[in-house]
């Protein structure tokens, strides 16, 4: 991110009052349509969901409500079609394959994956959360959950998590899609919410962009946390609910006791969804970058690599990662990252702006090209020179390496000298390679070269299966708990202060 | 004093360096009663404490007892100065030194008797007794042609490598000699949720040292209470970055002193230059303030300001004498370095230094400049004109290595408004169970440090 372009566009926005595109290209796949997944919580009760609505974003949804989410039989009953669904759209999108070649080596990976897309980066940590927590049932009491939540917990698991890949489209929070794409004169802690980041970009007719952000802001109820009035109101129907089923679990009773509920939860549903569906509308028409689709096909194979080992092999995901699983995470996550980074500024000139800005890529127009012989170990080799006119002044030292945007995958130029000329300068190169026809610009063309590279990051072998002494505890590490033990006590009677024998107990 | 009438005993303070010496005898000791043992002893010290020094001898003691070494350290520089320094102590010691592409020794050292450059197969097939490396490539070699065997891993700047490296590179050998200087920059990860793993025991950037003393507690860990670089008057400011390690300067104070002279006739224009680099002439520090004011990161006028320094310093015919130098001798250009955080203040400052034939000069982010000595050292403060503070710019790491470079004398370059950055109430930071160390406000306290202790070297530009 580049400060002076921050600065430009806070500048024109507050002249303009008007949201500006910070892309002219669109760098994530947008299914059409994906599926939505809205939820919302308890205040205070982070690993369980008081409602989740889902379906196709371009249809209406089906809503999940459990009346009290913190029993375990009301809570698995109301989330069991969702979990079915889940699942079942999951397999049906793993279905299809297409054979892709790397090398010499055929691979069958999805033709397609299941898209999420959610209102937030709150709403992915929630799923996140809830995938954790339905992953890893166990058979209380050989009562078994049913598999589905065990299977659809493993999913959200893996969408959550597969959440940090720079770059992914498999599960997209919106707030982070549209501040990507546009500049506002929000701050990080506003741009969080979608509603305010929608009405800076397209206001209500009549209205100015600033206060309708602002208006969106203050009413907006977006979930996954609830606001206070928010749980006020559920808090009520919620005794209400409890109120009128007795201790009943049987569905026979409860489900019809909780259509206050489910009412209550759809009113908060209904403008989420419209805004999210009014969202991917507006970025879908941008086009899709070049490399959309490769970044795509990534997704796929992870998501197909996932399917098979869920659904097909029936494995389980570790809780927490080894100290190998961690550090090829982290490596494939910095190598995906730079490879992201590159792709974005080279295919979008709105998104090189930053790089020219911030002196680590350069424009101008090629005003000579010349070839050279200079010795390379022992041999004389045939090099391209081309001296390049930049309108603005360029402080690149000697010796920087830079790829030109049209091979940026390929060999690069190393700068050989920086000389004023006029209010710019000229920058002379060396081509590092041999010159080719398509290594090589055109005298009079305007060409960008930056120091982002595209091409494949190098091949690293893995690191060894087993942990050296030195990444392994001198003393074994306790074996946790189920997650869901203590499920099936009862909970701990309130405390009415008034009443206890000894209030000074409990201070 | 001059340094002729005097030995070299003198200019020492001898009851820091025996303390020292004390602390690295026990180390060794440990090491050798280790040997055999999946264990390792961990050495803490602080900027300039003679880490390569005590790495190449006890390198040397290693091959003497008939030991088989793998020597590694994060960055090519490191290694490869390292070779150099093995090589100065124990010239009959062979040294293989394996590398990746294009990253052979500079011909210098290539060309010191007894220096092998061979493929890591080649290393592995001969059973090279000493072999040295990047961690990241012993770890590939280790992986990719079974370099490994060893009887001792010897890693310096341990704490700036990080777990997820150490995890490979550990298999090379059983028992494990981890040096590093505890002040410098923390592993780094440019991903956005770098902090994923913090306070897990998986954690991949953690530094090799977390790893191994969350999983082995009881390793023995032993500070090195000497610097050898810095010279008394720079230590205050060096421990504002060191908070639980007590360590004094070796050389004793007046030893060195870096001489200019007078500014000519029609100098009136570069008075304010003239004026820090007297100052820092005369106690070691200057921080130069420009007037306040929200700059770009690669501001120019900063640049300007850092290049005259450089400049001035030269033409005034800088001459340094120190503990190790008989008499007077001319500060040459590749004996001052630049530091600073960004790549782009780095590109510019490089273009501007080249302009005006410095280019012998190094200028360096702070991560490059680790491990690294220089007799003058000037500093484009992290915080210089900046509108908001953050974990970045606030990390004690970058200020500890551009502070703490010097041999001599160090010229702080910043802003007038940076220190007001730092009043009212740090910002509140995450926790993390099994995690002590919070960068930000760790940053806080020791730029707030700084602040103080340069106070009365504050030059307005």
């Amino acid at each position: 991110m580049s400060t002076a372009l921050e600065a430009y566009f806070a500048a024109r926005i507050y002249s303009e009052g008007q949201a500006l595109r910070r892309t002219t290209l669109r760098h994530v796949h947008l299914a059409d349509p994906p599926l939505a997944i809205a939820m919302w919580r308890l205040g205070g009760e982070r690993f369980r969901a008081a409602a989740v609505a889902w379906g196709p974003l371009d249809g209406p949804f089906q809503l999940a409500v459990p009346g009290e989410p913190r029993n375990r039989d009301l809570y698995f009953a109301a989330l069991e079609p969702f979990a079915i669904d889940l699942c079942a759209r999951l397999r049906r999108a793993a279905v299809s394959k297409v054979a892709r070649q790397r090398g010499s080596v055929t691979e069958h990976i999805p033709a397609d994956a299941l898209q999420l897309v959610v209102p937030n980066k709150s709403t992915v940590s929630a799923l996140g959360l809830l995938g954790r927590y339905l992953a890893y049932l166990s058979d209380r009491g050989g009562v078994a959950p049913h598999p589905a939540l065990i299977e659809a917990g493993k999913h959200l698991r893996f969408y959550a998590r597969n959440a940090r890949v720079p770059g992914q489209s498999l599960l997209i929070p919106l707030d982070r899609l549209v501040a990507d794409h546009w500049a506002t004169l929000l701050s990080p802690f506003e741009q969080a919410n979608l509603a305010a980041l929608d009405a800076q970009i397209e206001p209500p007719s009549g209205a100015h962009p600033f206060e309708a952000s602002a208006a969106a802001e203050a009413a907006a109820r977006i979930g996954p946390e609830p606001t206070e009035d928010v749980d006020r109101r559920t808090q009520a129907l919620l005794a209400d609910f409890n109120a009128a089923r007795g201790a009943s679990t049987d569905p026979a009773i409860t489900e019809p006791l909780t259509g206050p509920l489910r009412e209550h939860y759809r009113g908060l549903v209904e403008p989420v969804w419209q805004l999210m569906g009014r969202v991917v509308t507006r970025e879908r028409h941008l086009p899709a970058a070049p490399s959309v689709h490769r970044r795509f096909e990534s997704d796929r194979e992870a998501f197909g690599r996932h399917v098979d080992w869920v659904v097909t092999q029936g494995g389980y995901y570790r809780t927490t990662d080894t100290p190998r699983q961690a550090a090829i995470t982290l490596r494939r996550l910095e190598d995906t990252l730079a490879r992201y980074e590159a792709d974005q500024a080279v295919e979008d000139p709105a998104m090189m702006i930053p790089h020219l800005l911030d002196g680590d890529a350069i424009r101008g127009t090629v005003a000579s090209l010349t070839e050279t012989k200079v010795v390379v170990k022992v041999r004389a080799v045939a090099r391209a020179v081309i001296a390049v006119d930049s309108p603005d002044p360029v402080t690149l030292p000697a010796g920087k390496l830079l790829w030109w945007t049209a091979t940026a995958s390929d060999q690069p130029w190393e700068v050989q000298s920086v000389q004023p000329n006029g209010a710019g300068s000229r920058v002379v190169m060396m081509l590092t390679a041999k010159p080719t026809a398509e290594r090589l610009p055109v005298v009079g063309d305007v060409i960008t070269l930056s120091t982002l590279c595209t091409g494949q990051t190098p091949f690293w072998l893995m690191p060894p299966e087993i942990a050296p002494w030195t990444h392994r505890p001198a003393t074994p590490v306790p074996v946790p708990d189920p997650i869901d033990a203590g499920d099936s006590e009862q909970p701990a009677a309130p405390v009415d202060a008034a009443a206890a024998e000894d209030p000074g107990r409990y201070t | 004093m001059t340094a002729g009438a005097t030995t070299l005993d003198d200019r020492l303070d001898q009851p820091v360096i025996a303390a020292a010496a004390a602390v690295e005898d026990a180390m060794r000791a440990d090491l050798m009663r280790l040997v055999g043992q999946e264990a390792a002893v961990v050495a803490a010290a602080p900027a300039g404490a003679g880490k390569s020094h005590f790495v190449a001898a006890t390198v040397g003691e290693l091959r003497a007892a008939g030991l088989r070494v793998a020597l590694a350290a994060p960055t090519n520089d490191q290694v490869q100065s390292l070779v150099q320094r093995v090589k100065q102590l124990n010239p009959d010691l062979p040294v293989a030194f394996v590398h990746g592409q294009g990253r052979e020794l500079p011909p210098s050292i290539a060309a010191l008797p007894g220096v092998t450059q061979p493929s890591a197969a080649d290393a592995q097939r001969h059973r090279d007794p000493l072999v040295i490396a990047t961690v990241d490539k012993l770890a590939d070699a280790f992986l990719r042609n079974d370099l490994g065997g060893f009887d001792v891993l010897v890693i310096d700047e341990a704490y700036q490598a990080d777990a997820a490296r150490y995890y490979t590179a550990a298999g090379v050998a059983r028992t494990h000699l981890l040096v590093g200087d505890t002040g410098q920059l923390d592993p780094f990860s440019p991903i956005d949720d770098a902090t994923y793993w913090r306070g897990g025991p998986e954690d991949p950037l953690q530094t090799a040292v977390g790893v191994l003393l969350r999983n082995h507690p009881d390793a023995p860990v032993h500070q090195i209470p000497v610097s050898w670089r810095l010279e008394p008057r720079a230590v205050p400011v060096a421990r504002c970055f060191y908070p639980r390690h007590a360590f004094g300067a070796a050389v004793r104070p007046g030893v060195r002193e870096l001489r200019l002279t007078r500014p000519g006739p029609g100098s009136q224009v570069l008075a304010p230059i003239d004026g820090a680099l007297d100052e820092a002439a005369r106690y070691g520090w200057a921080h130069v303030t420009l007037p306040g004011a929200p700059v770009l990161t690669a501001d120019p006028a900063t640049a300007g300001v850092i290049s005259e320094l450089v400049h001035r310093l030269l033409a005034r015919s800088a001459q340094v004498i120190c503990e190790n130098r008989g008499s007077l001798t001319d500060l040459q250009p590749s004996e001052i370095a630049v530091g600073v955080s960004h790549n782009d203040q780095k590109d510019l400052v490089r273009a501007v230094l080249d302009a005006r034939g410095l280019s012998a000069v190094r200028v360096d982010t702070a991560n490059r400049l680790q491990g690294l000595t220089f007799e003058v050292v000037v500093a484009w403060h992290p915080l210089a004109g900046a509108t908001v503070t953050d974990a970045f710019h606030l990390d004690p790491g970058r200020l500890c290595v551009l502070l703490t470079r010097h041999r001599q004398a160090c010229i702080l370059v910043g802003r007038d408004s940076d220190r007001a950055l730092l009043e009212g109430i740090p910002p509140a930071t995450p926790g993390y169970l099994g995690w002590d160390p919070d960068p930000v406000l760790d940053g806080w306290d020791a730029h707030e440090g700084v602040f103080r202790l340069l106070e009365p070297h504050v030059i307005p530009a």
